[in-house]
């Protein structure tokens, strides 16, 4: 291998979450694939109370996170959020989880009765979190602003409403570019934030808001004036077709309509298997029936 | 500028004033998403309780605020950010859907309050006060906590026990940054922001 090629640097494709290599096999896809795998994989979570296929579906994630090659450090940022949920799912169910009459009883404080039923519950709710939240990670860990306003116009939604859609995903990067103006601005003024008790941080950072509007406010105008000196009207051109060049750069090919079909099949699949099976029923897991033997409940 | 009689109230249409919607209220609406994005999610981040609630969110005062300024176009803007700050924040999509119709309510109540009541987005009298604190901080975040905890129930994410912690989180944590940032945004920023064109009088212009 040519060293100098070997040494340089990875080139990389800014995503809504950060950045992904330009030779991820994500890309070779027609970008509408990416929404269409929001829509559709995130209902699977739904589907399935049973632990063990929420856990297929986690590894699964997993190794397409890997495959797309997603930088790890995406999901290390979660990983506080993850555990985050799971105290609160777990502290939920656990001590505000009700008692019905049947309950395995597993400790008692105080008021506060302990059950099987209700710890067996957190674990199914908080693996089907898990499994929601990798799907909403991944997407915006490949997709770019680009992608979205590529698949609003795909489905034919009208000019007028994908472009505000994709000038509000341009807003928020510029909203970000303020916000740390504004930060900057306060270090320049000896303010240390990692000082400030958190209580403070909380408050100093609500506070951001009112220069944010109005910074908002006045980039209104700017973007309001160069929509008008581009004669942008709200009605969209009349009696002609706007050219699309971006959406003419992309095809929607055969494996992008395997890729959706797949989806589309696996989710007709766990549907069948939902309403008219009780394969995918808490009831039906083996893990939570070995977790209830351990703890003494079967 | 819209020269401001004192007589008139500032939702009142004045003689030969035309009011269309324009390309100004499509640069509002997508920096107002923005902005609600950017508040959203780092509130969010910060004092998580699960499923996008938190314990403070101060993007609840750019849904009311900008409800109260910009009518639909902010109604619509606050309740769509909330997609992207809750799916920042690590919300399932579905949830945040489900989310959509509290959202919708937590900016639509204080800007439908304003208009049928000719309430001062400057806060200058008594009424103005008392108006914004019932329509803006708590009428509407209780209607948003009880729709939000009933989905939540209804996906069951949440128990019948565990809707008391869910549903004030929601209201605290909604309530005060509404009250405190709704209040300092509207002090600030709406003697600047009835002068622009941006400004609704009515719903869209």
């Amino acid at each position: 291998m040519d060293p100098v090629k070997a040494s340089a640097p990875k080139k990389m494709r800014r995503t809504l979450l950060g950045y992904l290599p330009v030779e991820s096999p994500i890309h070779a896809f027609h970008p509408i694939i990416k929404t269409f795998f929001l829509l559709i994989i995130s209902v699977y979570p739904l589907l399935i109370d049973n632990p063990e296929w929420n856990i297929v579906g986690i590894v699964a994630m997993f190794a397409i996170f890997f495959l797309s090659r997603v930088q790890l450090s995406i999901i290390k940022f979660y990983t506080t959020i993850m555990l985050n949920i799971f105290w609160i799912i777990f502290i939920a169910y656990t001590f505000f989880g009700g008692y019905t009459p049947g309950y395995h009883v597993i400790a008692r404080w105080g008021p506060i009765l302990i059950s099987w039923e209700n710890i067996a519950w957190a674990i199914t709710v908080y693996l089907k979190m898990f499994f929601a939240i990798l799907v909403i990670i991944y997407f915006l860990s490949v997709s770019r602003e680009r992608d979205v306003i590529l698949g609003l116009r795909w489905v034919r939604l009208p000019y007028v409403i994908a472009y505000m859609i994709g000038l509000a995903f341009r807003s928020i990067g510029l909203s970000l570019i303020d916000f740390n103006t504004i930060r900057e601005a306060e270090k320049a003024r000896a303010l240390d934030l990692k000082a400030l008790p958190l209580t403070h941080k909380i408050k100093k950072f609500g506070l951001y808001i009112v220069p944010l509007v109005a910074l908002a406010l006045r980039r209104t105008e700017e973007v309001s004036n160069a929509l008008d000196s581009r004669g942008f009207k709200f009605t969209g051109l009349r009696g002609y077709r706007r050219t699309d060049y971006l959406l003419s750069k992309y095809r929607f090919q055969s494996k992008d309509a395997a890729a959706l079909g797949l989806m589309l099949a696996i989710l007709a699949v766990l549907t069948y298997f939902r309403y008219f099976t009780p394969l995918l029923t808490g009831q039906s897991s083996a893990l939570l029936r070995l977790l209830g033997s351990w703890m003494g409940v079967y | 500028m819209a020269p401001l009689t004192k007589s008139a109230s500032v939702w009142e249409v004045l003689e030969g004033e035309i009011r269309k919607p324009g390309t100004v209220h499509i640069a509002v609406f997508a920096l107002l998403i923005g902005v609600g994005a950017v508040a959203g999610a780092f509130g969010s981040i910060a004092v998580p309780l699960g499923y996008g609630v938190t314990g403070f969110w101060p993007g609840v005062a750019v849904q009311a605020v900008g409800g109260i300024w910009f009518g639909m176009w902010g109604v619509l803007a606050g309740a769509l950010f909330p997609f992207i700050s809750n799916s920042l924040a690590g919300a399932p999509l579905y949830v945040s859907l489900a989310y959509f119709p509290a959202n919708f309510i937590q900016g639509f109540l204080p800007a439908w309050v304003f208009r049928a009541f000719k309430v001062d987005p400057r806060l200058k009298s008594a009424k103005d006060w008392a108006h914004f604190i019932w329509s803006a901080v708590i009428v509407n975040n209780f209607l948003g906590a009880l729709w939000a905890v009933t989905v939540l129930q209804w996906f069951k994410l949440i128990t019948v026990s565990s809707v008391p912690l869910f549903f004030s989180g929601w209201v605290i944590g909604n309530g005060v940054p509404a009250l405190v940032f709704g209040i300092i945004l509207l002090k600030a920023l709406s003697p600047l922001v009835i002068r622009h064109r941006s400004f609704c009088k009515g719903w869209w212009a």
